[in-house]
């Protein structure tokens, strides 16, 4: 029986081998105060896919975590961007379309995809475990059907201990960062009489470097941190708001867009020619009846 | 001297195993239904400074099939780069200049003569500097639309829409019952099919058409059968997630969809499978249909 065993699991570890599985890409030398980045791999086993939502837990004490490069991955359509939460690093998205793999030049089958790439900074000397805490994958066929798949772990070490200047090289690791985000648009999807869904303010920002971390909103002269979509109620006046994009590395990029009030330029101007009319023929014949 | 005989016979197993079913126990790994090759060589075109100091000029290029008279759109990280218009055997061919080596996602889709939007094929690409990659073999998948979305009980239902010239395709009619019927387009990439529904019951239907032995669909049309006939109009909403009915999926929609993301009782167009939830799923029904 145990002989069985054995031989199921060496069977099973190489059919396993070549099923859908995520992984981490990790360098393999990494120094305390170097700045680095882990990819996240997606292998599909030659399917279609469009959709993740996966969670990543890293060793906290020796890493931290400072953005994401928008252009190292597939994933450009973020229903929730790669955020810190609690120790593990949220994140989800859509391809539209799907993709089955990486086409390379002469090859005869597909490569695996670079889902997302996340920066990091090595604060410690030491090992630790790269893990996925979560993660769904889901098929490009219409009907969102979930991909089984592998989750593989992998270690990571800090060699090297800090040696001077190591807090300041930490502390500004993203100082190489010097961009802000790339000028963005704001768009006002209007809600029609009917519908549940109220008018939203839509925007979504690149930045190619460190990634954007958040967006905020004056409100009253206040920065309050929003999402897109972000819901509009309008007022009876126009209103200009203005949303920012902030980069992992705190640089920022602003975009502004006028709101329309209920009560348009052209009905305003009617209102008061009413008005002024209505005062005339009062006092016209207030006159005429004294 | 057991444990040599146990090594042994685990590796006699091992291997008897490994030559004879392991395409069945193994993930197979499978070409794209169409037979997409891509290629690099150095590139011909010289660009650059004089003294013998010059370099090749980046491209990418994209081929294959579509539908005649097509124009085909290539977009590079989600912005558009170029059009085409495919030849009338649908054949198509682009040429795109590239000023970095990068590892790009290409995105291609078709829009046939009669308006009708093919669904969006992906290509992340490892793009060498100075080399000419050439992407051969795309093929998209035929167009499809229906002549109405509620089909009064028993009635016939008209499919049509673009492919390639005199090519065989198959047709899947699924839902409460499914049927699957051959056919073949004509000489000038269309096809129309009236098919009659007598025998189906009462019930939300889906079709779809794709190439025979080819495993990429069309996008998927639904219709109802019922007590009325109601025609598809540009005005009727049946494309799932599109609650500004206006046939077209993009970023719009999918910020809909996240509006109404983890809160209850979302409206019906919003929820793609009707299961009351707004989640992921819904998320990937929209991404599926997005035509941009």
């Amino acid at each position: 029986m145990k002989k069985l065993i054995i031989i199921l699991v060496f069977l099973g570890s190489f059919i396993t081998a070549k099923a859908a599985d995520i992984s981490f890409d990790v360098p393999s030398n990494i120094n305390v105060g170097q700045k680095f980045s882990i990819d996240i791999v997606l292998e599909t086993g030659g399917v279609s896919i469009n959709s993740i939502d996966i969670g990543v837990s890293y060793p906290k004490d020796l890493l931290v975590f400072k953005g994401y490069q928008e252009s190292g991955g597939i994933i450009k359509l973020w229903l929730k961007h790669p955020e810190d939460k609690s120790g593990v690093i949220q994140m989800s998205g859509i391809i539209p379309g799907g993709v089955e793999g990486l086409y390379t030049p002469n090859k005869t089958t597909l490569g695996p995809l670079t889902l997302v790439r996340l920066l990091f900074v090595a604060k410690e000397l030491g090992g630790g475990v790269l893990s996925i805490d979560h993660s769904t994958v889901l098929l490009n066929d219409g009907y969102g059907t979930e991909l089984s798949h592998n989750k593989l772990n992998n270690s990571i070490n800090i060699t090297k201990d800090k040696g001077v200047g190591f807090e300041a090289t930490v502390e500004n690791s993203n100082t190489d960062d010097a961009e802000p985000p790339e000028p963005f648009d704001l768009s006002l999807v209007k809600s029609s009489y009917f519908s549940r869904t109220p008018s939203m303010l839509i925007f979504s920002a690149i930045d190619s470097v460190s990634g954007v971390k958040k967006y905020e909103m004056n409100d009253r002269g206040e920065w309050a941190t929003v999402s897109s979509p972000l819901p509009m109620y309008r007022g009876f006046f126009s209103k200009q708001v203005t949303i920012r994009a902030v980069d992992y590395s705190g640089n920022i990029r602003e975009s502004n867009i006028i709101i329309p009030g209920i009560l348009s330029t052209i009905s305003l101007v009617s209102i008061a020619i009413l008005i002024l009319v209505f005062a005339y023929t009062r006092f016209s014949w207030y006159k005429k009846k004294r | 001297m057991c444990n040599t005989k146990f090594i042994i016979q685990s590796f006699f197993i091992f291997w008897i195993a490994l030559a004879t079913p392991l395409s069945i126990l193994a993930f197979d790994i499978v070409l794209p239904p169409e037979n997409v090759s891509v290629s690099a060589v150095v590139g011909s075109t010289a660009i650059g400074g004089g003294g013998g100091d010059y370099s090749f000029r980046t491209t990418v290029s994209f081929s294959g099939f579509a539908y005649p008279g097509a124009i085909v759109h290539i977009w590079r990280n989600g912005l558009p780069v170029t059009t085409t218009i495919a030849d009338v055997g649908g054949v198509f061919t682009a040429d795109l200049y590239e000023q970095y080596s990068t590892n790009s996602i290409y995105t291609l889709y078709a829009i046939d003569e009669e308006s009708r939007r093919s669904l969006l094929l992906n290509y992340p690409i490892v793009v060498t500097n100075g080399y000419y990659t050439s992407v051969s073999g795309v093929r998209f998948p035929p167009t499809i639309s229906t002549d109405r979305v509620e089909v009064k009980f028993s009635d016939s239902i008209t499919i049509s829409g673009y492919a390639l010239p005199d090519k065989e395709v198959e047709v899947l009619i699924y839902g409460q019952q499914s049927e699957t019927f051959l056919g073949t387009t004509e000489s000038n990439g269309t096809y129309k099919f009236i098919y009659s529904l007598a025998g189906f019951q009462r019930g939300d239907y889906n079709v779809r058409i794709n190439y025979k032995n080819d495993k990429r669909n069309s996008k998927v049309v639904k219709f109802t059968i019922s007590n009325i006939n109601i025609p598809s109009t540009e005005s009727v909403n049946n494309i799932p997630g599109d609650c500004n009915a206006d046939q077209i999926i993009n970023i719009v929609d999918f910020s809909v969809l996240a509006f109404w993301y983890g809160k209850d009782n979302p409206p019906r167009c919003v929820d793609t499978n009707n299961d009351n939830i707004i989640n992921l799923v819904d998320f990937s029904i929209l991404a599926f249909y997005w035509t941009g």
